[in-house]
């Protein structure tokens, strides 16, 4: 019989297991919270990812600005005259904005701001092939925190999962584990959509009757205290049938998460208005009969 | 191999580690075919296969494999424990198998790429950060991983092959 002192392979291998399973069974109650090995290893890795990745910015924005700009008269002219068009859209919205902004000061309705943010700039991707993860260049130093929104001006982009102090990592809405409460923009149906891994979100056992068709806008409903109500999120690509009563969804995010440059982090989002119970003796406001949280969501994982 | 010798490999060996993890994260970033490949676990085939070091290996695998799963949302230790595993069944089968035949190199990167991502789904399952690796469209995307990760491993042994046989 062979002595284990003699098979020093097989004692570092299982002592490497062993640390690694003891790894992850002390972060089996460590959800939300961003553990101190974890910490100091983003705090040696991140500084040293930023280095080359400025270096690759670098002789990205040479290519950007000198080969790249084959066509830009042509695309400058009809950018511009997009623009003349947009300014003349804003112009035309910008009434029904001042409506909607003395209609809430009447209501007494916080401002429509999303709250604190800061801006972050992606520094690199998950470098594990199946989760899908973002490294942003602001920590805790900023004001970071696990569980913040991620934004950008077109929509969402995920949540903080795990923070460091100068740098932190983001969940993006399209991985396989995140889930994000939402609802339909027209509809005011609540939903709640699911990664799939790839590039989509899906959504299952949503019921029938809501008429909900390919091309309908979803945005954040707030409801898992994450996102901000009201942001930008997906637009429905694919309706199936589930089932007999069922569809099931697939949706397009809004921002395309392939590309993502810079985004915004919610650091400080703003507190829902808690509408107090309509007393007798004091009215609520009246039922608007298209009101939100007045559907219910169903959906069933099995 | 003297002393300095000594630590100047193992500084040169943890650098190489750091630096492949981070190329790793940015070439995902920036190209979409990068999230497919994984250099690390080409590095760990190619690292086992060179050195036919076990211990050496089972460390370079862990620590290779802790550094990936920081910047990921794996728990700490998902990685690690594979890469750990496969870098020691690397340097394994290069002491009891001929190595440098192509076909030998193209089972062992392919198989060691979907060993992989098989337990990385399983810890990942069990942790509950992990995606359903396991079934459907996730499944194929391991296979075209593999072909991926072979194709490149191969390229790097031809490139280690040549330098070899120039010097």
């Amino acid at each position: 019989m062979v002595s284990i002192a003699k098979r020093p392979g097989w004692i570092a291998l299982v002592s490497v297991l062993v640390f690694n399973l003891l790894l992850l069974s002390l972060q089996t109650n460590q959800h939300g919270s961003t553990g101190f090995m974890r910490k100091w290893l983003l705090n040696i890795m991140v500084p040293a990812e930023k280095l080359v990745d400025g270096g690759v910015r670098a002789i990205w924005s040479v290519w950007d600005g000198y080969f790249a700009l084959i066509g830009v008269h042509s695309e400058n002219q009809s950018l511009q005259a997009e623009n003349d068009q947009l300014r003349m859209q804003i112009q035309r919205q910008d009434e029904a904005i001042r409506e909607a902004e003395r209609l809430r000061s009447f209501l007494g309705l916080a401002g429509a701001g999303i709250g604190k943010t800061v801006a972050a700039r992606v520094i690199g991707r998950d470098p594990t092939r199946s989760l899908q993860t973002v490294t942003i260049d602001r920590g805790q130093s900023d004001g970071v925190k696990a569980n913040d929104s991620v934004i950008t001006p077109d929509g969402v982009v995920g949540r903080v999962f795990s923070v460091a102090t100068g740098s932190a990592v983001v969940q993006l809405i399209t991985d396989a584990q995140s889930e994000i409460a939402a609802m339909f923009r027209e509809s005011r149906v609540q939903a709640l959509f699911k990664g799939t891994g790839g590039r989509d979100l899906e959504l299952n056992y949503i019921d029938d009757d809501y008429g909900i068709e390919v091309g309908a806008e979803v945005i954040t409903s707030g409801l898992d205290q994450i996102h901000p109500k009201g942001l930008p999120l997906a637009t429905i690509s694919i309706v199936g049938a589930k089932g007999e009563h069922f569809k099931m969804m697939s949706a397009r995010p809004r921002v395309d998460l392939s590309r993502l440059e810079d985004v915004l982090v919610v650091i400080e989002p703003v507190q829902p208005v808690v509408e107090p119970p309509p007393g007798p003796s004091q009215p609520g406001p009246p039922t608007n009969p298209a009101s939100p949280a007045v559907h219910s969501f169903r959906r069933n994982d099995g | 191999m003297n002393r300095a010798q000594k630590v100047g490999n193992v500084g040169m060996t943890v650098l190489t580690v750091i630096a492949i993890v981070i190329v790793q994260g940015i070439l995902s970033y920036r190209f979409r075919v990068f999230q497919i490949i994984d250099l690390p676990l080409i590095y760990c085939v190619y690292y086992g296969f060179r050195m036919s070091k076990p211990v050496t290996s089972v460390f370079l695998g862990g620590g290779l494999g802790l550094l990936q799963d920081s910047l990921s949302g794996y728990a700490l230790g998902t990685n690690g424990f594979s890469k750990a595993l496969l870098c020691f069944a690397a340097a394994s089968t290069s002491l009891k198998f001929n190595v440098d035949q192509p076909i030998t190199r193209i089972f062992a990167l392919f198989l060691f790429t979907l060993a992989d991502g098989l337990l990385v789904s399983i810890l990942g399952l069990a942790m509950g950060t992990g995606g359903a690796a396991v079934s459907g469209g996730r499944l194929m995307d391991l296979v075209l991983s593999g072909v991926f990760n072979t194709l490149l491993g191969l390229m790097m042994f031809g490139f280690r092959d040549r330098y070899r046989h120039a010097t």
